[in-house]
């Protein structure tokens, strides 16, 4: 061991911080022995920082503390949009591929239904009021010009015949204008509303071949056979 | 993997925040626990007033929260979580106009100071005495008050937060060297102090 051996300023108070290598530490450890003037400056060095160890802390009032805990709190919650991006993806690709399912599924549904005249057939039709003018007609301009002539038209009027021969007649024109799905919810639903309609021999007459010009056979035979019922009575 | 609530006061800061991070209200509980009075303290060593303590203190947990995802683990906890107190600190005496009650750094250069070894070597009067420090904590808190505020905060997070050099260094923004020398200096400065203060008074 080296006798004369003093250590710097620094190795000193890397002694005092417990930092030194162990063989300058034994060398510095002789040295203090011989120098107890340097021990007693480390020495209170140490004393120092105990004192200040046992410093008492301050502390925030406990309402602070529960403000920073629900803030920790709030903070863990995430976000709408994040939330969406927490779903794992195999489960966001099932939700996908079921909502496809179902808007597929309703359009597919919509448009049998749309396709197949009677499914949608209303057990009441709406019929359009028929606008009706004597006046336009051939037959009848020359009446109704005729001052003083009352003319009793049943198309004018609004008993329950009329309303029923002006939706003859107007499912005799769709018909003739080859609208043979809206003429046969017309034919059908005069024959629901009247069963004794007094024209129901040549409503079915066209009513069939409205089915048939749909290619609608089974139904058109079932109307066949109806109106032979019809006949047979009559 | 699920913990106790017997397990949290043995994991590492790190650790726990991490844990919080990934939802763990206990462990945040458990940070808050161990850093309360430290970074209280730190905070009230800048403001002076408990009124402003407690809100930079709110508002420097609220920035950890909602920055918890830019931690680094390769820093401590501590460090990271110190930066963020005297950033907070500054910005709030700055945005009050307050003093900063710490010595101003003007005029100050560690390298004027007299060495460690000459104070080693000076004389003491009373040389062969066991010291010992009967002090109170109003003069312990005046005499850190006369260091120069790096000093002061070097010596506080050494001492009393029990931070290693490496971390004074990252939150201080130098080199763990730089810490250590500040270190030196605040302790030497603390100790001619308390000499001429005669509070280091013969033990026996």
């Amino acid at each position: 061991m080296d006798k004369n051996f003093t250590p710097s300023k620094e190795q000193l108070f890397d002694f005092h911080l417990g930092i030194t290598d162990p063989a300058l530490s034994r060398q510095i450890d002789a040295y203090l022995a011989q120098n107890p003037e340097a021990k007693k400056v480390l020495s209170e060095f140490s004393h120092i920082e105990t004192a200040f160890t046992e410093l008492p802390l301050q502390h925030p009032q406990d309402h602070v503390l529960e403000q920073v805990r629900k803030q920790a709190a709030k903070q863990l919650k995430p976000r709408f949009f994040e939330r969406l991006l927490l779903i794992p993806r195999t489960r966001a690709a099932a939700w996908v591929v079921m909502v496809f399912v179902v808007i597929g599924l309703s359009y597919g549904l919509h448009e049998l239904r749309s396709s197949n005249p009677y499914y949608n057939a209303p057990s009441v039709a709406k019929i359009p009021p028929i606008k009706f003018n004597p006046a336009e007609s051939n037959g009848t301009a020359s009446l109704a010009a005729v001052p003083g002539k009352k003319i009793i038209d049943p198309l004018t009027t609004d008993s329950p015949e009329a309303a029923e021969l002006k939706a003859y007649m107007k499912a005799k024109l769709l018909y003739n204008q080859k609208n043979y799905v809206e003429a046969s919810k017309l034919f059908n639903h005069i024959m629901i509303t009247n069963p004794e309609f007094d024209k129901r021999v040549e409503l079915y007459t066209y009513w069939i071949d409205s089915l048939e010009q749909l290619g609608e056979h089974g139904l058109a035979t079932l109307k066949k056979e109806e109106l032979h019922k019809i006949q047979e009575v009559k | 993997m699920d913990l106790e609530d017997k397990d949290y006061p043995h994991i590492p800061n790190e650790i726990l925040f991490n844990r919080y991070r990934g939802g763990d209200l206990k462990a945040f509980n458990e940070l808050l626990k161990r850093m309360k009075g430290l970074i209280y303290t730190l905070i009230m060593s800048y403001v002076h007033n408990h009124a402003q303590a407690d809100e930079i203190f709110q508002e420097v947990f609220f920035k950890v929260c909602k920055n918890k995802d830019q931690f680094r683990e390769s820093v401590s906890f501590k460090s990271w979580l110190v930066t963020i107190t005297k950033n907070t600190c500054i910005d709030q005496l700055r945005r009050k106009k307050h003093a900063y009650k710490m010595d101003s750094l003007d005029g100050h250069n560690d390298d004027d100071r007299p060495a460690l070894s000459e104070k080693i070597a000076t004389p003491d009067p009373t040389p062969d005495e066991n010291l010992a420090i009967q002090i109170e904590n109003k003069e312990l808190e005046d005499l850190l008050k006369q260091l120069p505020a790096e000093q002061s905060e070097t010596f506080y997070l050494k001492v009393v937060m029990e931070m290693t050099f490496e971390e004074i260094g990252t939150s201080m923004d130098c080199s763990s060297n730089t810490a250590k020398s500040r270190y030196r200096y605040a302790l030497d400065t603390l100790r001619g102090i308390v000499k001429r203060k005669k509070l280091l008074e013969k033990a026996v």
